[in-house]
């Protein structure tokens, strides 16, 4: 049996390890303990500046009086817990290959600032957020499933040990009422991202905007709608491939954070203590560059949540729960077997051969962005007239993504990686 | 001499024009007139000192401001309780920084009876330091002849427990 050049191995290293980060695909559901604290509602009826900017530029005066001012710091302290498994890689053994990532705490910030802009008056306004929004990988260095050579020099058992991918999002936004209950909005979306796949960091930056209309048409009732463009990054020389006379050829790899809509809904009943929401908001991986070729499909995700005001101005208290189907596609029955003259299939991407075996391992392996359910607790405590913490958790449920194909010994081989992931929230607002 | 007695009139109007509230245009029913006490004037602006009660709720509102928005229903209570409990207690709705129209607009649209007008400069709010809306604020003076000072106030949404509070420091429990 001849093994695949130790180029395609490289081609395993997984970009994607940013997709455990952030819940739904890898996007994380929303920014800021707020909007976080309940399930990711921040569409129709935002609760701060930071969730306001990132889930709907439209909305206006937020806060419990107008016009006001205000500026939110927060951080989300992530952690993931990934487990890989590798069955029967070599034929004839009935062994199993199993190992968990290193268990890494990835510390997210953000900022956001919301202000008329004219003193005094709330036609205008205008918002400015910073954030996080992936600072994820995934790290089997050193563990059983970092074998190097393990199906004949250069031939690891899978593609993938080391990831990781990082982006900022710098989105400053324009808000303008149109009527009494009618607003309408827009933000620039400016994206840093560093992306390594083992040899070395290479940034990028992309760019896209964000629309989006709020209308109320009942004092109870919000109705919200956003659109998000795509937003492009390519990432410059960060593929490295040693070629057939022994150097080093790298390639460029572009990711595209796909569109997205949303829609929201949110009423508030017990003399607007308990605002309660619910939002859909569709994501557009299979058509994004990067996510496309690694397919993806589109994901749909349900939000609800709540918020209740337990003394006025002072204490309240949130829920939620998010769900959106694991957008990773699970494949059976593909050949990722190494015949004498090279592997039985080869994938291409973006100008990029992989041989199947390593397309799945780190599709699977290295790429598992398949949480779905979120279970989300919150509150806000008023520090003074002007300030306020507020705390969050989320937990994002268990969950696994299994295929089964033919290995590169010609067997039937078992890929699956199971996440689960907790992230606590922390927020500091100021009004003024 | 002559001089110096045109001097000191300058003076005392300039100083009396300052300390007068603001003017605010006086697009009132007659019974909403009767209510602040206007009735005898024909000017289309007013200023506070001209009301004959020594007190009065003053709101002071934004048509662009959802708070305002939400707390309107309960304010409509506020000036049904007024009327009905404290006669002599006339409430007075200001958009703040409002145009005329805006302000009937907001009026109109959340049945507001009580007399409304506008403060485009937000000069009562200045006069007041109630620069956040909704502000709710009760004003009181020693006699007519005194300004107004502001003896209960709150800023931001207008609660069922708001509502109860002023009532209950107007000297009548409610609920």
């Amino acid at each position: 049996m001849k093994l695949p050049p130790r180029s395609f191995v490289f081609l395993g290293l997984l970009f994607f390890g940013a997709g455990l980060g952030a819940t739904n695909g890898d996007n994380l559901i929303a920014i800021g303990p707020n909007a976080r604290g309940m399930g990711g509602l921040s569409v129709a009826n935002p609760q701060d500046a930071i969730s306001a900017v990132f889930g709907n530029p439209a909305a206006m005066c937020y806060s419990r009086y107008c016009p006001s001012s205000q500026v939110d710091f927060a951080a989300t302290i992530f952690a993931p817990h990934v487990d890989a498994l590798v069955s029967n890689p070599m034929g004839g053994l009935d062994s199993v290959v199993k190992a968990g990532s290193d268990e890494k705490i990835y510390p997210i910030p953000a900022i956001g600032l919301s202000i008329p802009f004219k003193r005094g008056q709330d036609q205008w306004r205008f918002g400015l957020a910073a954030y996080g929004v992936s600072g994820l990988g995934v790290d089997y260095r050193d563990t059983s499933i970092d074998v190097a050579n393990y199906f004949g020099p250069g031939a690891n058992l899978v593609a993938g040990e080391f990831t990781s991918l990082q982006i900022m999002k710098f989105a400053p936004a324009v808000a303008y009422q149109v009527s009494d209950n009618v607003s309408l909005g827009a933000a620039l979306h400016l994206d840093y991202a560093t992306l390594d796949l083992g040899s070395g960091s290479a940034p990028a930056i992309g760019a896209g905007a964000q629309l989006g209309m709020v209308w109320r048409p009942t004092t109870n009732v919000s109705l919200g709608l956003t659109y998000i463009s795509p937003q492009e990054v390519t990432h410059d020389k960060v593929v490295a491939m040693p070629t057939s006379t022994g150097d080093i050829a790298r390639f460029d790899l572009t990711l595209e954070a796909p569109q997205q809509f949303a829609a929201g809904i949110s009423w508030e009943t017990m003399d607007h203590r308990l605002v309660s929401g619910i939002e859909a908001k569709w994501i557009n991986w299979a058509d994004a560059k990067g996510y496309s070729d690694f397919d993806w499909k589109n994901q749909t995700v349900i939000a609800i949540g709540a918020q209740y005001e337990v003394i006025r101005d002072k204490f309240f208290l949130r829920l939620g729960y998010n769900y959106g189907e694991n957008p990773v596609k699970a494949h059976q029955g593909w050949n990722g077997a190494f015949t004498a003259t090279g592997p039985a299939e080869v994938v291409t991407v973006q100008g990029i051969q992989f041989p199947r075996y390593y397309y799945e391992t780190f599709r699977i392996i290295g790429f598992p962005a398949i949480v779905e359910s979120h279970i989300t607790l919150g509150c806000t405590i008023a520090l003074g007239p002007s300030t306020e913490l507020s705390i969050a958790y989320l937990r994002a449920l268990e969950a696994t993504i299994t295929e089964v194909g033919v290995g590169p010994a010609g067997t039937p081989t078992t890929l699956q990686s199971t996440l689960s992931e907790d992230s606590f929230e922390f927020g500091f607002a100021w009004r003024f | 001499m002559r001089f110096f007695i045109l001097a000191c009139a300058f003076v005392s109007a300039t100083l009396s024009a300052l300390s007068a509230s603001p003017r605010l245009p006086a697009s009132f029913s007659a019974e909403q007139r009767t209510q602040l006490g206007l009735e005898a004037s024909e000017q289309p602006d007013f200023g506070l000192e001209e009301l004959t009660e020594t007190r009065l709720v003053l709101v002071l509102f934004d048509l662009y401001c959802p708070v305002c928005q939400k707390s309107a229903e309960n304010l409509r209570q506020l000036h049904v309780a007024l009327t009905e409990q404290f006669p002599n207690t006339p409430m007075l709705a200001v958009g703040s920084g409002d145009t005329p129209l805006e302000a009937a607009t907001f009026a109109r649209k959340f049945e507001l009876a009580m007399p409304v007008t506008s403060d485009r400069e937000r000069a009562l709010a200045s006069a007041f330091d109630a620069s956040k809306t909704p502000a709710v604020l009760l004003l009181e003076r020693a006699s007519t002849d005194k300004p107004f000072e502001v003896t209960w106030s709150r800023e931001g949404y207008f609660g069922h427990e708001h509502l109860d509070a002023l009532l209950a420091r107007l000297g009548h429990e409610q609920r």
